[in-house]
């Protein structure tokens, strides 16, 4: 079974056409595409739903199932209708291809303090209130004992924000940031940075989640895919059984250098191997390669 | 109270020279001068001098609390066991930040405990100055060592500016005594001292030490085309960006910047410039998205040049067809460097590689590990990610063979111990690069390139030692 991960495509349409014409048709059938959040941004526009819909749907035609959580910048429930397209944040999703079974369970959004303009992204949790920490890890434990019913081959973790101290050291993420996207209004951003600039924390600091962290840490699930921390897009760290994937990001923005890409997992009851790839033409001269992409 | 006696202990004879330093820097100080800029070269025990006519000025004038600033935290380190190995009675505290202790419980410990001061690194001094836990009325004077980066990068528009983490350090009334490397150029101090004002000293003297010249070796020249294509391919796009800058800087007629076009992301820059060339918006955002795309080629060559596997392979470039072969076979630097340092060691000689990287550094000593089969205690790694650099330095002084660091050394620290030291990656300026091989006594310096584009650069780098060391000799 092949599973592809992606995150944060910022509403580009454009990169997930692209995307796709390099999967092969003929295999759509074994294929399971992870979206990790970040689908669009900017939910105040009309055409948001409308966007993010088209989005998944077009890749919910290219593989068996899509499994999705949606990231800071997606509205918190995204009313996608499909019968192949799920949404397992704070859900749980049972798969079976060629006697390999996987349970998936997800957490949509991103803690508080891994965001500077906290007023300008949707889904964000503060688990620093100790119920709201509570129920987050009530909840991961919850669907997972649930997944543990079916005796699945493996477990994998999908959420938008990492886990705290894995592939989470940054600057806190910024809508200035997101801004390279084109996609904010002009007053907004004058409210959102201007206003605050003052108190606003730059340095880099590790922006993961401390219940994602708990939970891995107890609860060992055998995959972690997360995105949200756009400069440690790429890697990959195994740690006490668990293997922890950063998928960020598929959008060539907001850092070409580490945009236009994605995870493949190959599964099969014997293990598991992986690889990142971008969608890129990768015959170019490297000359004429850092002329278009970079 | 007993009045405070100190002096130095019986395992310190100081040299002639050097006592005749600490009369000179006694003598301007009763003269009236105030700030004692004293320049010397490297070995020449310049904390020893300061140390010294400090242990004068608290016998002859009762000085209470003296307040020592250093660049790094291991020099932080050395200087209170340098005080307390050669001097009785000169006690020095350690950098609160490290202590990690209240700053009531500090002040306490200044008064109470006996010390004659404190040493703490340049950027605690900002940060306490600026929560108001000391001003200058706490200090009856100022020691500030490795004094080269005072002021830093000339700006077309301010000339020569305080460094950010000591400013208002020059408007101080109590006595200071401001250490520098002699290859610190006399103009720099020149400017430095106008800013400290009239009252301000120099004492510059040329003293050759023989056991510090160093063998500068050929450099070992390694084999790699595609090194080239990729790193040629940067620059040349780094180039016509640098032209383009260049055409917008023209158009509107704004002069400087030039010489270091990253002052041009300073958004206050970028206002200034907005103001007196009326720069529109759109222009402003074009060069910044052109600068930024400058620094950002600028890393990637160096990733290239300098083994940046790790993020070489997380960025878009890892899919481009050669790049992906070049990931595929085993670094041919790294594998020459190990070939270098097999053949020191079995020379029983102690190694010291400089990386101005982290990444880099890691990757080294991960490398050598393995590669050379060596115990966990030979090859020590320190960078500024570690807390306690000064005690892993300590151990590489007594057990280890290989050490592996970042910048965290370059300034004021010694390594006697080590007999070779090997750049890996070279620092940004000739200032930096004397000051990194200056850490070992003698011994050889060995540098490593790519044929083509960066075997210009390392000859030229390794000329400009020689010609330093050439210098030297010439003196005697």
């Amino acid at each position: 079974m092949d599973l592809i991960a992606i995150s944060d495509i910022y509403g580009d349409v454009r990169i997930v056409r692209e995307f796709l014409s390099r999967l092969s048709t003929t295999e759509k059938d074994d294929r399971i595409i992870i979206v990790a959040g970040d689908i669009d941004i900017k939910t105040s526009s009309e055409h948001y739903f409308k966007n993010v819909s088209r989005i998944l749907k077009l890749l919910s035609k290219n593989c068996r199932y899509l499994i999705y959580v949606p990231g800071d910048s997606d509205a918190k429930e995204l009313f996608v209708t499909k019968r192949n397209i799920v949404n397992i944040d704070r859900r749980n999703f049972m798969i079976q291809v060629d006697n390999v079974k996987i349970g998936l369970l997800g957490l949509g959004g991103a803690p508080i303090h891994s965001v500077r303009e906290k007023n300008f992204f949707p889904y964000l949790w503060n688990e620093n209130i100790p119920i709201v920490r509570e129920n987050l890890m009530m909840n991961l434990k919850i669907n997972l004992e649930k997944l543990m019913v079916y005796r699945p081959d493996y477990i994998i973790l999908v959420t938008h924000a990492p886990p705290y101290g894995i592939a989470d050291y940054s600057r806190p993420i910024t809508l200035s940031e997101e801004v390279l996207l084109g996609d904010i209004l002009e007053e907004e951003l004058e409210t959102g940075i201007e206003k605050t600039r003052k108190r606003l924390a730059r340095n880099p600091k590790r922006l993961g989640s401390r219940v994602l962290k708990e939970f891995v840490r107890y609860y060992k699930p055998d995959i972690h895919i997360f995105a949200h921390v756009h400069k440690q897009g790429g890697k990959t760290i195994t740690r006490d059984g668990t293997t922890f994937f950063n998928v960020s990001h598929l959008s060539p923005l907001p850092y070409r250098l580490t945009g236009r890409k994605f995870l493949l997992l190959k599964i099969t009851k014997k293990g598991i191997t992986f690889s990142f790839d971008s969608v890129v033409h990768k015959n170019l001269p490297f000359q004429d390669f850092l002329e278009i992409y970079l | 109270m007993a009045t405070r006696r100190c002096g130095p202990r019986e395992n310190l004879k100081l040299r002639d020279y050097q006592e005749e330093l600490v009369r000179e820097i006694l003598n301007k100080l009763k003269e009236g001068k105030r700030n004692i800029f004293l320049s010397l070269p490297q070995g020449t025990g310049k904390t020893i001098i300061a140390l010294a006519a400090l242990s004068e000025l608290i016998n002859e004038n009762d000085l209470e609390s003296v307040l020592v600033l250093l660049p790094r935290r291991v020099l932080v380190d050395q200087w209170v066991d340098r005080a307390q190995e050669f001097f009785y009675g000169l006690d020095l505290m350690k950098n609160p930040t490290l202590s990690k202790m209240s700053i009531e419980k500090i002040r306490g410990w200044l008064k109470h405990s006996g010390a004659v001061g404190i040493a703490m690194t340049c950027q605690s001094f900002r940060n306490y100055i600026k929560k108001g836990y000391f001003s200058e009325e706490d200090f009856d004077m100022v020691i500030v060592d490795e004094a080269a980066d005072l002021v830093v990068a000339r700006d077309f528009i301010e000339g020569f500016r305080m460094s950010a983490f000591l400013t208002g350090l020059e408007k101080w009334k109590k006595p200071k005594i401001l250490i520098l490397p002699y290859h610190v150029s006399q103009k720099k101090i020149r400017r430095m001292m106008r800013k400290f004002g009239k009252q301000s000293h120099l004492i510059r003297r040329y003293i050759s030490i023989s056991q510090f010249l160093c063998t500068v070796n050929d450099p070992i020249i390694v084999k790699d085309p595609l090194i080239n294509i990729f790193v040629t391919a940067l620059e040349e796009r780094y180039k016509r960006i640098r032209t383009n800058v260049n055409r917008i800087l023209n158009k509107y007629g704004i002069e400087g910047y030039r010489e270091n076009l990253e002052t041009l992301l300073n958004p206050i820059t970028l206002e200034r410039l907005k103001k007196i060339y009326r720069l529109d918006d759109e222009t402003l955002q074009q060069i910044q998205t052109m600068i930024a795309k400058y620094i950002l080629i600028q890393h990637v060559k160096k990733w290239f040049l300098y083994s940046n596997r790790e993020e070489l392979s997380r960025s878009i470039l890892a899919s481009q067809k050669d790049v992906e072969k070049w990931l595929k076979h085993e670094d041919k630097k790294l594998l020459m460097l190990e070939k270098v340092v097999r053949s020191y060691l079995a020379r029983n000689c102690k190694v010291y590689i400089f990386s101005q990287y982290i990444a880099t550094a890691q990757l080294i000593a991960d490398f050598l590990l393995k590669r050379l089969r060596l115990k966990l205690r030979d090859v020590v790694l320190i960078t500024g990610l570690d807390e306690d650099q000064y005690v892993k330095l300590d151990s590489f002084k007594r057990a280890g063979r290989i050490l592996v660091t970042t910048p965290v050394f370059d300034k004021g620290t010694d390594i006697p111990q080590a007999d070779a030291i090997i750049i890996y990656t070279p620092p940004m300026s000739t200032e930096k690069l004397l000051q990194v091989v200056g850490r070992i006594r003698g011994g050889e310096i060995t540098l490593l390139a790519y044929e083509g584009y960066e075997e210009e650069i390392i000859n030229q780098v390794a000329d400009k030692l020689r010609q330093a060391f050439a210098k030297v000799k010439s003196r005697w």
